[in-house]
């Protein structure tokens, strides 16, 4: 063996080595800062992936081992291990946390699966302490799971909606939080490659969040006159606030107050709205309530829904429900959104009254 | 012509190094390992990918796209490295067993390009093998992510709007066939070809192909733990005892960094490679190829045979 040579050779790598070792580290920097390196190994990830998961990781192979967790985590799940799918889904958020969909299963296996396991498991338990426990103690303790996957992960992506949106819905379905949904929805709504309905939920969120109405009218009527998609929901919604501010300030003005904010100069639609939901509902004058509600299915400035509010009021008098009808007609055929399935039933009632016959009828339920 | 004539010309036609007998060696060498039936492993890749297809427990279609990947990428990470482990340590040994090494060396072809004709062969080989696994996988994935578009699409109820539809294929196409997947299989190759410098450096002076094969394996699985050892070496926030230091300085010296060219975690989660750094990781390979290859012909250039 030439020896001499060998050790040249040897020699040659060394200074190879010491040329390349900044340049390498200089690149390695760079992979990590562009999101390559994630994931670093320590003694808690040895433990977390056991010895083979941790070599097969270390030596290249972290999407497999990734994958291999995956799978376990869905076995794990369909046994309801609850504690070994929140040990797998911890090792492939661990292992990958840049891919959104790890920390998505995740919340959802904690928020929704285990969670409505739990819930089941409390009703089977409903009469003793074990059902207490399960319901007081370990259903919320999963939600808390869920909801702190999702809010890790969206720190990992902060320039991506979905995982604001995850927390945003299990505030708004498991907690019944529309507070905090709605917070989460805006967060959401702002990230980059938010679609157009993640800020229409945040509007909703906020019409169904007590004590923030004033900003969901803004929001809402910003969303409903802006011109984009009025969805039924943003219908309602708008509605339900014009109806929420109409009625508060109906039954805390008296008439003449409000009879003269209406006729003031500077006045607007929603002056009105109030008298005439005054009209209607604190002071019982039917004429008087279907002609303030006329003059403002009227105005261009009001929203649509209060031409359809004017012509159910008509149709109230016997004698004008046939007009009243034919003006639903047409704003049925006009816009058939603007009706809600309470509306349809409304209108189904009249058209028996008025007996139009069955193929002229046009209320059949959606 | 007399005989020391003809002898004359040889000479002056003789080059000190010839591109042409380097490929003449190199073709040979990647017909060798064809003959080895070394692509019956493609029966191997393509049951994988199909058995691939069939396995999806009620997966989200990013997380099946994605689990495609995985898999495929994690099965020609594995064949291009045992394809440049193991192809690189039989070759010295096989030409030594059939006695071929003997017929080229006693021609006028020098150790040097002996050797670089091998590594060549093998690099050939891993170049075709990863060719043709990435152009089946790509061909299923970009198969597999129409008909997911196509289901998903059918299950929508009503008629999409375009840009409901065009957000659906984006969610489900940034998972599929990307330019960027290319990337990590170049980087599959370039991380394979230094793998199989590093056997050809070992074979050069191994006693026996299973020495061969069991050293660079090592070589291979601590380098992918290299930039552990150079942390240490340039320590960011803790720093370690000087002996720790040394020893740290000395693995990051001695190991090629396998893990620099691990792309592919980061491409499959959707990360840009960073601009210039494929090239850059090229040159790098360049460099191993070339180090590995001077000091594989300083040991083999006066090994007796």
């Amino acid at each position: 063996m030439p020896w001499r040579r060998v050790f040249a050779g040897v020699g040659l790598i060394g200074l190879f080595g010491i040329v390349r070792m900044p340049v390498e580290q200089g690149m390695e920097e760079e992979l990590r800062a562009a999101g390559f390196r994630e994931w670093s190994p320590d003694i808690s990830s040895r433990d977390q992936l056991g010895q083979a998961g941790f070599a097969g990781a270390l030596g290249g192979f972290r999407s497999l081992v990734a994958l291999y967790f995956d799978v376990k985590a869905h076995s794990a799940r369909q046994n309801k291990d609850w504690v070994e799918v929140e040990k797998f889904r911890n090792v492939t958020t661990t292992l990958q946390p840049r891919f959104w969909k790890h920390w998505d299963m995740a919340a959802w296996d904690m928020a929704w699966n285990a969670y409505a396991f739990y819930r089941r498991e409390a009703e089977r338990h409903r009469d003793d302490l074990e059902g207490w426990k399960i319901e007081k103690v370990t259903m919320p303790l999963y939600l808390e799971k869920g909801v702190d996957f999702a809010r890790r992960g969206a720190k990992w992506l902060p320039d991506s909606y979905r995982l604001l949106r995850v927390v945003a819905e299990i505030y708004s379905q498991k907690y019944e939080d529309k507070c905090a949904a709605a917070d989460w929805y805006l967060m959401a709504s702002q990230a980059p490659d938010a679609p157009a309905y993640v800020y229409r939920a945040y509007a909703h969120h906020l019409a169904l969040c007590e004590g923030s109405e004033e900003k969901a009218y803004e929001v809402t009527s910003a969303l409903y006159h802006g011109g984009g998609k009025r969805t039924p929901t943003l219908r309602y919604d708008m509605e339900a606030l014009e109806d929420h501010f109409a009625g508060a300030a109906a039954r805390g003005k008296t008439l003449a107050e409000l009879e003269a904010a209406a006729a003031a100069p500077g006045a607007g639609y929603r002056d009105l709205a109030a008298l005439a939901m005054h009209l209607l509902e604190v002071a019982g004058d039917l004429s008087a309530a279907t002609a303030a509600y006329g003059r403002l299915a009227r105005d261009p400035e009001a929203p649509a829904f209060y031409r359809r509010k004017w012509a159910f009021l008509l149709a109230r008098d016997p004698e004008r429900a046939p007009a009243a009808y034919r003006a639903l007609k047409g704003l049925y055929v006009a816009d058939p959104d603007a009706f809600r399935q309470g509306d349809l039933r409304q209108l189904a009632e009249l058209e028996e009254e008025l007996s139009i016959l069955p193929g002229e009828r046009f209320s059949a339920p959606r | 012509m007399t005989a020391g004539g003809t002898q004359a010309a040889a000479e002056r036609g003789h080059k000190l190094f010839s591109p042409g007998r380097v490929w003449a060696i190199a073709r040979n060498t990647f017909t060798q390992l064809v003959r080895m039936k070394v692509f019956y492993f493609m029966l191997i890749f393509s049951a994988l990918i199909i058995a691939v297809n069939f396995f999806f427990l009620g997966w989200t279609l990013e997380q099946e796209l994605k689990s495609m990947k995985d898999a495929a990428f994690g099965a020609m990470r594995i064949f291009s490295a045992v394809f440049a482990i193991v192809g690189t340590a039989l070759l010295i040994p096989k030409d030594i067993e059939d006695r071929t090494l003997y017929t080229i060396l006693t021609k006028p072809v020098p150790r040097f390009e002996y050797l670089l004709g091998k590594l060549l062969g093998v690099l050939l080989l891993i170049a075709v093998s990863l060719a043709m696994m990435a152009a089946l996988f790509f061909v299923v994935l970009y198969a597999r992510q129409h008909q997911i578009f196509a289901d998903e699409l059918a299950v929508l109820p009503g008629e999409p709007s375009g840009p409901e539809r065009e957000a659906l294929r984006e969610a489900i196409f940034s998972q599929g066939v990307q330019p960027r997947l290319f990337l990590a299989v170049v980087a599959l190759f370039l991380q394979a070809a230094v793998a199989a410098a590093v056997a050809l450096v070992v074979s050069t002076f191994a006693s026996s192909t299973l020495f061969t094969i069991i050293v660079s394996l090592m070589v291979f699985l601590i380098g992918h733990a290299q930039s552990l050892a150079r942390e240490v070496w340039f320590p960011e926030g803790v720093v370690h005892s000087p002996v720790a230091r040394v020893l740290a300085g000395l693995v990051a010296i001695a190991f090629p960094d396998f893990n620099l060219f691990n792309v592919f975690d980061g491409i499959a989660v959707g990360q840009e490679v960073p601009d210039g750094l494929m090239l850059r990781l090229g040159v790098l390979t360049a460099f191993y190829l070339t180090i590995y290859m001077i000091v594989s012909w300083f040991v083999f250039a006066k090994k007796e045979l």
